[in-house]
């Protein structure tokens, strides 16, 4: 079986327990303002191209069997609708300016290249984590890499955002060691206005997931958004939630960075990026320590 | 303009403190003002070794002397007359010149006295280079006609290639590396001492040799008759494939036995031999040197007291007679008699260190295992109160960067910018374990740790790394990483131990080592010296490729291989492999047979009874140390340029050529030969899109890797030395790999022509499987018969982090690479903008240490071309 991933990332120390490869697979239901992983929304590959860089040669537009690059005095145009994505262009290009996301890849390739790390795995107590884009988009996908690991017998995690089917979850409780499970918003308009989505199926799947695995192998992940998410009251409305179904594992953070600005630009999307601004440090501290109030374990990535 | 510029650098500084990088400079006043003006003063040459050694030689001339004998009154003659400089700062004392900072002349050895020759001034380096530059163009011509020297030129230029030229820019002159003179010593050295060895020194009786001895095959000798070369001579090639390092040998001198009983005792001893038992004539003069040597250094420590006196009654400042007062009190019992504290145990180390570095400069004698050597001194006076650990800590800062001074050389122009001021090598050796067994980590390893962060001090600062390492101790080595220091190093034990048990190192030898030059190996104060030799892989490579002629961007050279047939007669990979290591077998055997022309000429010639007093082995033997007196002896063999170009090369060959059958050796070869370009641009294609090249863990590569440099290693050790010692493989490339790189034409694993080969143990096509990728490639060589390497990892600092949860999982990859088999490793921890930003500003990042082969440099010391090579390794970060 084949899927479309567009990374795979060995030496992963900051997504589960122990080195971790990390895979990333394509394609997102959501489609969040403040999106990380721009390339990671569409389930497609696609073409990315970094204009800063690119000394307008032409020689991609020379390359193109299908007259999908046009070349102008100010950037090579793109059409997507007639590039078949067939990679001449990039191998031409002098600066490296040119990019294909995603990619075809068998279940056999990705096992074969992951277990590889298995000596760091075991001594570590790592193992892999599946990442997105939203993992399950590539359902059938998803649980054929799963049930291999679990064969290999590698540890393996999922990064998730909750929005899919709830009658999933049975098989994917069966197969996931630890569910890292984003919560991003406690209101239902605001979630659906930055995200694309409603929340209610969301938190419903953590709890069900919660029910059914315990503490010990969900953690509530919170991307920490300037503007969005990151006051203390809002906080407060996702601390009860947990404290509601009694989760008592740890609280991880995410604060927001502007890393991907390039990436929007990258993808032709790069009029869609906005800049939220940085969390100030003073406001983080006050975050971590109103969730330890709330005897939550917080685990940060700064 | 200037307002963009400040804001720019604003923003570096906020980035750097983003980075985790220590910019914070917490080291004393003190050690700050030491550390800035080894930084910032130009170096002297001081000839009042030269001057002193060649007085007490041609006296010594007519006089019947064996020459043990005579090295050692020479130098001793040295130690008579020569001055001191003491500074302020001090409160170790002891310079090996009469200079705050300087280098002696080894003018009998003579290892830069062409340099000293011809780069003082500019009219001798116009001459030199116009000569050589005709000499070259003559030859060219006589050979390949106008026509063909066009051509070899435009194809270099077209490469971006250059040989390294000499330039016009005198010693005191130039940017990278430069060294002043006093206009009247400049006079006695050039119209003096100079004229006086021309022909008689080592350098120069070897490269006589080597003709005589027709070492040369085919047109080399001719070939590199004709190039265009520098003036610095610690490094002779013997052929295309193949080069000889002309010094004596890195090694680590035993220090303990002058700590505990002190210079007398040990001169006593030699004279109790000398009375009992009986001695051949040849033994008799040995003892009579190595008590001359003795001599030489306890006159070295005498007139190292009277100085300090006489400056104190010199000066008027009370504070400064006080300091200086203790210092007296201090020398006046070491290395004379045992040191009993801790700061006369640093003080006896130093000044046994500095006297016989000064008799045999630029040799590289190690510190060896300091936090095992003085913790007895250190435990007692912290018990006793006698000392605080700031204190102890400060000494040991201050003991580092006076080691770093003596690791300064004046090579020449034409190497300057693959060059830099401190070669930081000289490795200080910690942690491990003890004769018995046992954890020997103290808390003086922390201690030094402490100071080596503090004093930023380029020196190897090397790790020992066992089962039962303190996990505190990888902690501290995490968090320093974690800061940005990266002059430390870590080795793995139980390899490296298998590794000295397997060249016939006892357990207790081989569980005490040390390191010493940058990564070498050995049991110290037992290893008579290291010599070193380098086989060069990618251009023996080409001479497989060529039926035994080579080609440089110089030009090709016939026959300086072995005929091993026309590759594409070949009906198999393995029949390609065997004619590669056929020519490298080949290679070998003239390292062997060119070490041992040297290390014969230093046995007749300049025996180093400096060494052999201060070496195990010696006195039992009753032997010099360069006859072979010493417990262990060793020529190494140094894999350059490159593991990695090779065996991707390797790789590409089988695959492409023998299995996918995509293109023929003719074709690419000629593909190399145009260094890929126009029509040949599809072949360097094809090659790219071979993945799975060596240092991204793919199995079937790493197998090759292993099996190509199993038969490469074992056929290092099948050879004995003149003293009778083994040879044996090493990995590592000081800055060779840019040098060798600039001259050299493109190689089958799509390297360009003139690009930098990979550095030392690195890989060099890394796609982006992750540090875990690249350590599992480099892990499966087989180290248990390296005996020393070099692999540098450069990681960002996320890669570590802040948390301990994130820190231990840092250890666990260290750990685990150890356990697949790893031996070494060296990362350098700063992210690619701060050195961006270093080579934009380089006054702010002033103490910014990197691996560069297998030693630590400061960063902007570094020429251009190995910066951009240090910045283009792969980047291990999670961004």
């Amino acid at each position: 079986m084949k899927g479309i991933i567009f990374d795979i990332q060995q030496y992963a120390i900051y997504d589960g327990p122990g080195i971790r490869t990390l895979v990333f697979l394509k394609g997102c239901p959501l489609s969040c303002t403040w999106c990380q992983n721009p390339e990671s929304q569409n389930l497609k590959p696609q073409r990315s191209y970094f204009r800063e860089k690119c000394s307008l040669c032409g020689l991609c537009v020379e390359e193109c069997p299908n007259n999908a690059l046009i070349y102008s005095e100010e950037e090579i145009k793109y059409n997507h609708k007639l590039c078949s994505l067939c990679g001449k262009c990039l191998n031409v290009c002098p600066n490296d300016v040119i990019q294909i996301i995603g990619k075809e890849v068998s279940v056999d390739e990705i096992i074969s290249i992951v277990s590889r790390d298995k000596p760091f795995f075991d001594s570590s107590e790592g193992g892999v984590t599946i990442s997105g884009g939203e993992p399950t988009m590539q359902y059938d996908f998803l649980i054929e890499l799963l049930s291999r690991f679990k064969k290999e017998g590698i540890h393996t995690a999922i990064e998730t955002c909750g929005y899919f089917k709830t009658e999933i979850i049975p098989e994917l409780t069966e197969l996931v060691d630890l569910f890292l499970f984003d919560i991003k918003h406690p209101n239902k308009e605001i979630h659906k206005q930055f995200t694309g989505v409603d929340n209610k199926l969301i938190l419903e799947n953590f709890k069900k997931i919660h029910g059914i695995v315990g503490s010990n192998r969900i953690t509530c992940r919170i991307p920490l958004i300037p503007g969005i998410n990151t006051e203390l009251d809002i906080l407060d409305e996702i601390l009860s939630f947990l404290k509601q179904i009694d989760y008592k594992g740890s609280i991880h953070l995410m604060p927001y960075n502007r890393l991907a600005k390039t990436k929007y630009k990258k993808i032709g999307r790069g009029k869609e990026y906005i800049d939220l601004g940085e969390l100030s440090e003073k406001k983080l501290r006050k975050i971590i320590t109103k969730i330890k109030q709330n005897s939550f374990e917080v685990i940060c990535n700064e | 303009m200037r307002d963009t510029k400040q804001g720019n650098k604003q923003n570096l500084l906020n980035k750097c403190s983003k980075d985790n990088f220590n910019m914070e400079d917490i080291a004393s006043e003190r050690i700050k003002r030491i550390r800035r003006r080894y930084l910032d003063d130009i170096p002297y040459i001081s000839i009042e070794r030269a001057k002193y050694y060649t007085k007490k030689w041609e006296e010594t001339a007519d006089k019947n002397l064996s020459y043990d004998v005579r090295v050692a009154l020479s130098m001793k003659n040295v130690f008579e007359n020569m001055n001191f400089s003491i500074d302020p700062d001090d409160r170790i004392a002891g310079t090996w010149t009469e200079n705050f900072l300087g280098i002696p002349i080894d003018i009998e050895r003579g290892l830069f006295n062409k340099v000293f020759d011809i780069e003082l001034n500019k009219r001798s380096m116009w001459l030199f280079g116009i000569k050589g530059n005709l000499n070259f163009a003559i030859k060219k011509i006589k050979r390949d006609g106008i026509s063909g020297l066009l051509n070899s030129l435009k194809e270099s230029k077209e490469v971006g290639a250059a040989m390294p030229s000499l330039g016009t820019d005198t010693l005191d002159q130039r940017e990278i590396n430069p060294y002043q003179i006093r206009k009247k010593d400049k006079k006695i050295l050039l119209n003096k001492l100079l004229p006086y060895w021309k022909g008689k020194s080592i350098a120069e009786k070897l490269e006589k040799r080597f003709l005589e001895e027709d070492i040369y095959d085919g047109e080399f000798g001719d070939f590199i008759r004709s190039l265009p070369r520098g003036t610095a001579k610690n490094d002779m090639v013997t052929s295309i494939g193949a080069a000889l390092g002309v010094w004596q040998g890195h090694l680590i001198l035993d220090h303990e036995n002058p700590i505990k009983k002190g210079l007398f005792q040990m001169k006593k001893k030699v004279e109790e031999i000398m009375k009992i038992g009986k001695s051949s004539s040849k033994e008799q003069n040995f003892l009579k040197s190595i008590k001359i040597a003795l001599e030489g250094v306890i006159i070295y420590s005498k007139r190292l007291i009277q100085a300090l006196e006489d400056r104190i009654t010199s000066i008027d400042d009370e504070n400064q007679k006080e300091i200086l007062k203790k210092m007296v009190k201090v020398c006046r019992k070491v290395p004379l008699y045992p040191a009993e504290s801790f700061q006369e145990a640093i003080q006896s180390y130093w000044t046994v260190k500095t006297a016989v570095e000064l008799a045999l400069p630029f040799n590289v004698h190690a510190p060896g295992r300091l936090d095992q050597i003085f913790y007895p001194y250190f435990k007692n006076d912290i018990e006793q109160e006698k000392i605080t650990k700031d204190e102890a800590r400060e000494l040991l800062e201050e003991l580092f960067l006076k080691v770093m001074s003596h690791n300064i050389r004046p090579y020449s122009n034409s190497s300057s910018d693959f060059s830099q001021r401190y070669e930081g090598s000289e490795p200080v050796t910690m942690g491990g374990l003890d004769e018995e067994g046992n954890d020997a980590t103290n808390e003086l390893t922390y201690l030094i740790l402490d100071a080596a962060d503090r004093s930023k001090a380029s020196l190897n600062f090397v790790v020992r790394i066992h089962n039962s390492t303190p996990e505190d101790l990888l902690m501290k080595v995490a968090d320093l990483y974690f800061h940005g220091v990266s002059s430390v190093s870590l080795m793995n034990d139980n390899i490296a131990m298998k590794s000295l048990q397997n060249r016939g190192f006892s357990l207790e030898d081989a569980r005490t080592y040390a390191i010493t030059g940058c990564v070498d190996m050995c049991a110290p104060g037992k290893t008579g010296g290291e010599g070193f030799s380098s086989l060069l892989l990618c251009r023996t490579m080409d001479m497989a490729l060529r039926n035994g002629n080579a080609k440089t961007l110089v030009g090709i050279v016939k026959n300086v291989g072995l005929k091993t047939g026309d590759p594409d007669n070949f009906g198999s990979f393995s029949e390609f492999l065997e004619a590669f290591f056929a020519q490298a077998d080949y290679m070998i055997k003239k390292i062997v047979n060119a070490s041992k022309i040297r290390d014969g000429l230093y046995a007749e010639y300049l025996p180093a009874p400096y060494i052999s007093a201060f070496m195990q082995g010696c006195l039992d033997n009753k032997k010099d140390v360069t006859e072979g007196g010493a417990v262990y002896d060793c020529e190494g063999i140094l894999f350059m340029t490159s593991i990695a170009n090779t065996v991707d090369s390797l790789y590409v060959i089988e695959k492409l050529i023998f299995e996918e059958k995509k293109f023929t050796f003719k074709e690419l070869i000629n593909a190399i030969d145009h260094n890929f370009s126009g029509e040949y641009q599809e072949i360097h294609d094809m090659i790219m899109n071979l993945k799975g090249k060596w240092g991204n863990g793919n199995p079937e590569c790493d197998k090759l890797a292993k099996s190509v440099m199993n038969h490469l290693f074992e056929e290092t050790y099948k050879y004995r030395t003149f003293k009778d010692g083994f040879f044996a493989p090493f990995i590592n490339s000081m800055t060779t790999h840019t040098y060798d790189g600039r001259i050299s034409i493109a190689t089958p694993d799509g390297r360009y022509a003139g690009k930098p080969f990979a550095a030392s143990c690195n890989p060099y096509n890394v796609e982006n499987n992750g540090p875990t990728g690249v350590l599992r490639s480099v892990s499966a060589l087989n180290y248990e018969h390296v005996m020393g390497c070099a692999v540098n990892i450069r990681l960002h600092p996320s890669s570590i982090g802040k948390t301990n949860t994130s820190r231990k999982k840092f250890i666990t990859l260290v750990k685990t690479y150890f356990d697949l088999g790893g031996e070494q490793l060296q990362p350098t921890v700063v992210s690619t903008d701060i050195l961006r930003a270093a080579q934009e500003s380089p006054e702010d990042f002033r103490n910014i240490i990197v691996k560069v082969g297998g030693y630590s440099a400061y960063f902007v010391d570094l020429g251009r071309e190995v910066q951009d090579e240090i910045i283009s390794r792969t980047q291990h970060s999670r961004v």
